[in-house]
C-alpha cells in the first residue's frame, strides 16, 4: 500500500508517493533515478548503498522509506554543488582514490559524515569511518589519503592547489610517466557513472533465472505452464528456445563445455536452467518459483582427487582428468641424485571468490533491423559478442556489445554470466531486458579462484643452487571449463619461481567437480604456485642456514636465463633489482623486530615473497586493435574495445596516445572503449592491456600523424625521420622550423588529406610443445619481490600485518599513480586471501558463504599501518615506452611474504590457506607440543 | 524492487501505545522493527517476511540515554552509536560503551539500536555479554503492563527471546559502576573491520576497598552456546579472593570447561573452549586495571 513520504533530499524538500516498506535505495534508484547510490548487496554487509540521513552514514538498502519521514537525507548527487565539487570529491580525484568507482559514491558519504562530525581526524579514525565501505580495488589507502588532504582542505590548513602527492617524475615533461588524473574520476565521484544495473530502458522487462538446487542431477523434465500463466510474464525459456549453439566457454573450442540454458545435466548448485522475463523483477521472481523441473539425482564429486580416479562419477561426457600440462626440462632424477638437500612440501589454496562490488548486470535490446546490443559490465566485450551471435545464429556484426563502467571484475568478469540470457530474451521477447544478479546470485554462479594441490620437490646443492623441481598440480576446475586448461599451463610454466633450474619436471591437471565453476582471477593460477615456490624457497634457505633473500639472488633470473619451457630471457629482467631492494626493507624491519618479541605473547617477524609473470596469453595469440584519429582542432579520438574494468587502461591508453601526438593535455585525448562497433580487443587479462592494447594505441596514433610529419617534410623540404612533436607542436631536428600541429593539420586538410591511423598488436609468443612445454610462453614478464612485517598473538592465533612493502618490475610506469593504485589494491586482496577468504561448501554441493557476512574480504582496518610500493622500471624494448604487465603481478607475491612471515615470527608453516586464526593457533599448539 | 518488502503492511507508530496497541492486534504477524538491520536481511534471506512491520522508530524520546541515582536508563531508540558516544555510559558502564563501539559497521552502528540487538538474540551479539556482565534488566512493555526481565534470561536460543509477539522492550536498565568497580569487553573476529565474533567475552568486577580482593564478580561469553551465558564458575573463583594472574588462570580456565560451544562456519567448537579462555581472562584483567585505578575509564 503506496503512501505519502515527505522529507528533504539534498537540501530540497520532497513528497514523493511510495511503498513504506520499500528500501530507501530502491526509491532513490527506481523511483527518483538518482542512481548514483549503489546496491552491492542489499544486506548491508558492503557499505555501497551509503547515504548520510540526519546526519549520519547509513545503509539505504536497510533504511524503509517510510522511515526517512520528516528526515534529511544526503546521497552522493548532493555533494558538489553545481559544477563545484565537494572537497572530498576533489580529494578523491588528486589523491588517484578511485578506480573502479562502484563503493565511490557510498565511501564519500561516510567520509564526508566523519568530516562533518570531526573536522580533524587522524588516520585511525578516517579507518575506522570507512571500516563498513567494502573495497576491492584500491587497497584503501588513498582514499585514506584523500580524506585527510580534504579534511586539511576544508580547515585550510592545505591551499586547495596544493597537492599532497610527489609532482610528476622528474624529467617526465611529456605524457608517458605522468601522474595524470584518472580520465573516468570526474564521473565516479559524482555518481554520475553509468554502471548496468544504472540503464532503464522505455518498456523494459526484468529477468530471472532458475537454477539448479542439486550438485548432479539429470534434469527429466522442465514444466513451465505455470509460469508461464503468470499475469506480467512474457517468456519463460529453456535450453529450446536457443536458435543457435547452447554452448559456451571463454577458451572457445573444444573447451566450450557450459550450456548456456541445461537441457540434459545440470553439474553444480546454481546451473542455469531456464529464464524468465517479466514486467517487475517481483513477477520474474514469482514465476521462476512456478517452474517445476524433475530432477533424477546423481552422485556427486567434489573433491578432484577422488574425481581422477577411473571409477568417479563422470561429470561430462569423457574423463574429469580434461587437460594435463607437462613440463620437461633435463633430467630430474639425476637433478635430486646430484642434490645435497632436498625439501618437500604439500600445499593446498581454496576457492576465492572475486567478490567486485559491483554485482553482475546488463540490458539487452533489439532493434527493428534485428541488431541486438548487450551495454553490460564485462572484461571482455568481443567474446560477450561472439557468444551471444553463437546463440543467436546471428552474423557477428549485427550483435553489438557495450561495456559500460564495470565495478571491479579481478577476472571474474571474463566470461559470460548474464549476457547470453538477456540477449536471449530479448531476442525472443522483442522488448528491452534487464538482469541484475543480486549478491547472493553472483557468489553462487560466478567463476572462482582454482582451488590447488600441488606437491612440490625441490633439489640444491648445499650452497643452495637449485638443481631440480619437480611438481605435481591438480586444479579443480569445477562443473565446467571457463579458464582452467589455460590457468594450469600458466601456472606450470611459472612453477619453479624465476629461478635457474637446470632440471625440471612439472604435471598440472585440469580436473571436472560438481563445485562451481573455476576461473580467471587475478593472477591465473600463479599465485597458487607462488606459495608454493616461496615456502620452498623459505625452507630451503632454513635448512641450508641461508638468509632467504641471498638464496634467491643466487637462483634468480637475469637476462640470459632460460626458463623451465626453454625460453631465453632476452630483456628487461629487474628481479634481483627488486631482491636488493627488499632486502635492504626486510633487513631494517627485522633489526627493529628481533630486540623486542623474543619471550613476548606477541611475536613478530618478516618475510619476503618472489614471483615472476609473464604478460599476456601463455604461448597463444592475443592481439589488439585500435583506431586513432587526430581531429581538424588537434584534439584526439583513440577507439577500441579494450574494457576499463577499473584498473585505469582508459587514462593509460590516452597517455600512450597523447605521447605519441605530442598533445600535453590529457583532456585533448577521448578515450572511447569497450564498444564492439571499435576494433577488436582482447580481455581485460593477463595484465595485458597496457602492453598489447597499449602498443595497439600507440601504433595507431603513429599513422594518424604519419601525414602531417610526410606534408609537413615536404613542405620544408626536410626528412621526415628529422621531424619530432613536442607540446603540440612538430619540429625539425637541428632547425628552428616549428609549425603548431594544429595548423600541420589544417595543412593536410586543404589538401584532402586526413589524419587517422590504426594499429594492431599481438604479443611474440609460440605455442607450448605438448610434450615437454618448450615455447616461448610469453613475450615479455613482470617480477617483483614483496615484504611482510606480522606480528602474532601466539594466545589466539590472530595475524596482523603490520608493514608491508611491494617491489615490482614493470618496466615502464606509464602512469605511477595508477602503478601504486594497482600494487596497494593487490596488496589487500593478497591480505583477503590469506587470511579469511573461502568458498565453502556443505552437504550435497550448497554453498555455506553464500553473501559478504559468510565471505569476508578486508576492510580499511584490515589494512596494515604502513603500506610502501616502489617501482622497479627495467624497460622492456617491445613495450609501449618500456611497459610490461602489472595487474596480477600486484597481488600474487603479498601470500607468500605474509606465510614466511608468520613462520619467522612463530615457526608455524602454513601451508593450507586460508591462515585463519583458528588455524595459526592449532599449529602453534601443536608446535608446542611437540616441543615439550 | 525486492519483493520481500514489498507485501504487507507498514505501520510507523507515533507512540508506544500506537506500537503495543498494533502489536496487540496482529500478533504473531507483526514484527517490530527499529533499526531494521537485522530484520531486513533476516527477511531476505529467508523469503519470509512480516505481513506487519510495525516502525517504532518515529517515536518521540525513546533514544534517551540518562542516569537517574545510580541507575543508568536506556531507551528503546539509542543506537549503538548514541550509546558509543554516551558521556554517561562511558562513565558508568565502560563495557557497554566498548561493545557497542565494536558492533557491526558505522552504517549498522549508526541505525541498529541497542534494544533491537536484545531482541535479534544472535548468540554472539556483542551487546548482550556486555548487558550481562552489567547486571541490566530490560522493562518491557505490552498492552497488558510492564515486566521486568534481567538480561541474562532474556535468551532461549538463536533468535528466540521470553518476549511474545505482543510485547516490547522499551527500556534497558542496570546500576552504574561505583568507583572501585570496572568492566571490559573483548572480541575475536576473523577480520577487523565489520567483525563477527567467533568468541565474545565481558567482565564485571567489584572490589573491596583495598583494591586487591574481588567482592563481586560477573562474567558472559557470546558465540558458545545456544545464547549468550553467564559463567558463574568462573564468578564464583574470583569471588571473595585477591585478584592475580594465578586466580584469573583458574577462573578463566574454569570458564572454558563449563561452556560447550559448536562447529560452525567461523570457528570450531574447541577453537572456541581455548579462545573463551584468552578472552575471559582479558576481560578480567583489563577490568581489574580499571577497578584500581579507580576510573573505569579506558
Amino acid at each position: 500500500m503506496n503512501r505519502k513520504v515527505k522529507f528533504c533530499l539534498n537540501g530540497t524538500d520532497i513528497e514523493i508517493e511510495v511503498n513504506p516498506r520499500a528500501s530507501l535505495l530502491d526509491v532513490l534508484r527506481e523511483k527518483l533515478r538518482l542512481t548514483g547510490t549503489k546496491k552491492g548487496c542489499n544486506m548491508g554487509d558492503c557499505g555501497a548503498c551509503s547515504v548520510i540521513v540526519n546526519g549520519k552514514t547509513t545503509h539505504a538498502c536497510l533504511t524503509p522509506a517510510g522511515s526517512v519521514e520528516g528526515k534529511e537525507v544526503i546521497t552522493v548527487e548532493g555533494l558538489a554543488q553545481g559544477d563545484k565539487l565537494h572537497p572530498l570529491q576533489e580529494a578523491f580525484i588528486d589523491c588517484g582514490a578511485v578506480q573502479c568507482g562502484f563503493c565511490t559514491p557510498g565511501m564519500l558519504l561516510s567520509a564526508k559524515a566523519l568530516l562533518d562530525q570531526n573536522p580533524a581526524p587522524d588516520v585511525e579514525e578516517v579507518k575506522e569511518a570507512l571500516s563498513g565501505n567494502l573495497c576491492r580495488c584500491t587497497g584503501y589507502k588513498k582514499i585514506v589519503e584523500a580524506v585527510m588532504l580534504a579534511a586539511d582542505r576544508i580547515s585550510g590548513r592545505v591551499a586547495r592547489s596544493e597537492s599532497i602527492l610527489p609532482a610528476s617524475e622528474p624529467g617526465a615533461t611529456k605524457m608517458v610517466g605522468k601522474r595524470v588524473k584518472r580520465v573516468d574520476a570526474l564521473e565516479k565521484v559524482r555518481g554520475e557513472a553509468i554502471y548496468a544495473s544504472d540503464l532503464n530502458l522505455e518498456g523494459m522487462l526484468h529477468a530471472r533465472v532458475l537454477r539448479s538446487p542439486l550438485p548432479h542431477a539429470r534434469i527429466k523434465n522442465i514444466a513451465a505452464t505455470e509460469a508461464e500463466k503468470l499475469d506480467g510474464v512474457s517468456a519463460v525459456l529453456t535450453a529450446k528456445d536457443i536458435p543457435g549453439e547452447n554452448k559456451i566457454g571463454v577458451l572457445g573450442g573444444p573447451f566450450k563445455d557450459q550450456p548456456i540454458l541445461c537441457s540434459d545435466k545440470v553439474r553444480f548448485v546454481g546451473d542455469a536452467v531456464a529464464v524468465v522475463a517479466a514486467e517487475s523483477e517481483e513477477i520474474a521472481a514469482e514465476a521462476v518459483e512456478l517452474i517445476k523441473v524433475e530432477y533424477e539425482e546423481l552422485p556427486a564429486v567434489f573433491d578432484p582427487v577422488v574425481a581422477m580416479a577411473e571409477d568417479s562419477p563422470r561429470i561430462h561426457e569423457g574423463s574429469n582428468v580434461v587437460a594435463h600440462r607437462k613440463i620437461c626440462k633435463g633430467d630430474v632424477e639425476e637433478g635430486f641424485r646430484k642434490s645435497d638437500v632436498i625439501i618437500e612440501g604439500t600445499y593446498k589454496t581454496p576457492f576465492y571468490e572475486h567478490a567486485y562490488i559491483e554485482p553482475e548486470a546488463g540490458v539487452a535490446e533489439v532493434d527493428a533491423k534485428g541488431n541486438i546490443t548487450v551495454w553490460a559490465g564485462t572484461q571482455f566485450p568481443s567474446d560477450v559478442r561472439e557468444e551471444v551471435a553463437r546463440m543467436l545464429a546471428l552474423p557477428f556484426n549485427k550483435v553489438r556489445a557495450v561495456q559500460t563502467k564495470t565495478g571491479g571484475a579481478f577476472g571474474g568478469k571474463l566470461d559470460i554470466s548474464i549476457h547470453c540470457y538477456i540477449a536471449l530474451l530479448a531476442f525472443r521477447t522483442g522488448r528491452p531486458v534487464k538482469l541484475v544478479y543480486s549478491r547472493e546470485e553472483s557468489i553462487m554462479a560466478s567463476t572462482k579462484r582454482h582451488p590447488f594441490l600441488i606437491k612440490y620437490k625441490t633439489g640444491a646443492t648445499k650452497e643452495g643452487k637449485l638443481l631440480a623441481v619437480e611438481a605435481e598440480l591438480i586444479g579443480n576446475t569445477g562443473a565446467y571449463l571457463s579458464y582452467g586448461p589455460a590457468v594450469l599451463t600458466r601456472a606450470a610454466v611459472h612453477a619453479t619461481g624465476p629461478y635457474n633450474v637446470p632440471n625440471v619436471k612439472v604435471d598440472a591437471y585440469t580436473v571436472y567437480t560438481n563445485c562451481f565453476i573455476a576461473g580467471a582471477f587475478r593472477g591465473f593460477g600463479v599465485p597458487q604456485v607462488a606459495i608454493a615456490h616461496e615456502t620452498q624457497m623459505d625452507k630451503l634457505a632454513e635448512k641450508l642456514g641461508m638468509d632467504p633473500v641471498e638464496l634467491r639472488l643466487k637462483n634468480a633470473y637475469a637476462v640470459g636465463s632460460v626458463t623451465s619451457t626453454r625460453q631465453l630471457l632476452e630483456h628487461s629482467v629487474g628481479l634481483k633489482k627488486t631482491l636488493e631492494k627488499a632486502q635492504d626493507i626486510a633487513g631494517q624491519w627485522r633489526k627493529e623486530v628481533d630486540n623486542k618479541s623474543k619471550d613476548a605473547v606477541k611475536k613478530k617477524g618478516v618475510g619476503v615473497g618472489v614471483m615472476w609473470y609473464g604478460t599476456g596469453n601463455t604461448g597463444h595469440p592475443n592481439p589488439s586493435g585500435a583506431f586513432v584519429e587526430l581531429l581538424d582542432d588537434g584534439s584526439a579520438l583513440v577507439l577500441t574495445s579494450c574494457a576499463e574494468i577499473g584498473q585505469g587502461s582508459d587514462t593509460v591508453l590516452a597517455q600512450i596516445a597523447a605521447e605519441e601526438l605530442g598533445l600535453d593535455d590529457i583532456d585533448r585525448v577521448r578515450v572511447y572503449s569497450g564498444d564492439t562497433l571499435t576494433p577488436y580487443a582482447r580481455g581485460t587479462s593477463a595484465s595485458g592491456q597496457t602492453y598489447i592494447t597499449g602498443n595497439a594505441v600507440r601504433l595507431a596514433a603513429i599513422e594518424a600523424r604519419e601525414p602531417l610529419f610526410q606534408q609537413i617534410a615536404q613542405d620544408w623540404g626536410a626528412v621526415e625521420e628529422n621531424l619530432y612533436l613536442e607540446a603540440g607542436v612538430i619540429c625539425l631536428k637541428g632547425s628552428d622550423k616549428k609549425i603548431p600541429i594544429v595548423d600541420a593539420i589544417k595543412r593536410c586538410r586543404s589538401l584532402g588529406i586526413l589524419t587517422m591511423g590504426h594499429g594492431s598488436f599481438n604479443p611474440d609468443a609460440t605455442p607450448l610443445d605438448p610434450e615437454t612445454g618448450e615455447g616461448k610462453a610469453y613475450a615479455t614478464y613482470s617480477f617483483a619481490t614483496h615484504v611482510a612485517e606480522v606480528e602474532v598473538d601466539t594466545e589466539t592465533g590472530e595475524v596482523t600485518v603490520q608493514k608491508f612493502a611491494a617491489v615490482n618490475d614493470i618496466g615502464k610506469a606509464i602512469n605511477p599513480t595508477n602503478a601504486e593504485g594497482q600494487l596497494e589494491g593487490g596488496i589487500s586482496l593478497g591480505i583477503g586471501h590469506t587470511f579469511m577468504e573461502e568458498m565453502v561448501l556443505g552437504n550435497k554441493g550448497t554453498l555455506q558463504t553464500s553473501s559478504f557476512a559468510q565471505y569476508l574480504i578486508p576492510t580499511s582496518k584490515d589494512m596494515p599501518s604502513e603500506v610502501s610500493t616502489f617501482i622497479v622500471e627495467e624497460e622492456e624494448p617491445s613495450g609501449p615506452f618500456g611497459a610490461k604487465g602489472l595487474g596480477e603481478p600486484a597481488s600474487v607475491p603479498v601470500t607468500p611474504a605474509i606465510l614466511n612471515a608468520i613462520y619467522d615470527a612463530c615457526g608455524v608453516r602454513i601451508t593450507e590457506l586460508p591462515a585463519i586464526s583458528e588455524k595459526v593457533f592449532t599449529l602453534i599448539k601443536r608446535g608446542r607440543a611437540i616441543v615439550i | 524492487m525486492n519483493n520481500d518488502i514489498k507485501m504487507g503492511k507498514y505501520i510507523l507508530a507515533k507512540s508506544i501505545e500506537e506500537a503495543l496497541n498494533a502489536l496487540d492486534k496482529y500478533g504473531e504477524k507483526a514484527r517490530v522493527m527499529a533499526g531494521s538491520t537485522d530484520l531486513l536481511p533476516l527477511m531476505r534471506r529467508t523469503g519470509r517476511e512480516s505481513e506487519y512491520l510495525v516502525d517504532i522508530t518515529a517515536i518521540g524520546k525513546l533514544s534517551y540515554i540518562k542516569q537517574d541515582g545510580e541507575v543508568i536508563k536506556i531507551g528503546a531508540l539509542a543506537t549503538h552509536s548514541d550509546v558509543n558516544e554516551s558521556p554517561v555510559v562511558k562513565k558508568g558502564a565502560f563495557v557497554l560503551a566498548e561493545a557497542c563501539g565494536m558492533v557491526g559497521s558505522p552504517q549498522i552502528r549508526n541505525r541498529g539500536t541497542l534494544a533491537g540487538n536484545i531482541m535479534n538474540a544472535s548468540p554472539a551479539a556483542d551487546t548482550a555479554v556486555a548487558l550481562i556482565a552489567l547486571g541490566a534488566e530490560a522493562k518491557i512493555t505490552s498492552k497488558k503492563g510492564e515486566r521486568i526481565e534481567k538480561i541474562e534470561s532474556i535468551f532461549l536460543g538463536p533468535g528466540k527471546t521470553t518476549l511474545n509477539s505482543k510485547e516490547l522492550i522499551t527500556e534497558l536498565r542496570f546500576r552504574a559502576l561505583y568507583p572501585g568497580e570496572g568492566s571490559a569487553f573483548c572480541k575475536l573476529a576473523k577480520r577487523k573491520g565489520m567483525a563477527i565474533s567467533i568468541v565474545n567475552a565481558a567482565a564485571f568486577l567489584s572490589l573491596d576497598e583495598s583494591r586487591a580482593v574481588c567482592r563481586d564478580a560477573r562474567i558472559a561469553v557470546g558465540s558458545v552456546a545456544p545464547t549468550p551465558v553467564r559463567v558463574k564458575s568462573a564468578e564464583d573463583i574470583l569471588t571473595g579472593q585477591e585478584l592475580g594472574e594465578n586466580m584469573i588462570e583458574k577462573a578463566s580456565l574454569a570458564a572454558r570447561d563449563e561452556v560447550k560451544p559448536i562447529d560452525d562456519i567461523r570457528g570450531g567448537a574447541g577453537y572456541r573452549r581455548e579462545m573463551t579462555k584468552v578472552l575471559i581472562s582479558s576481560a578480567i584483567r583489563a577490568a581489574t586495571e580499571r577497578a584500581q585505578r579507580g576510573n573505569n575509564h579506558e
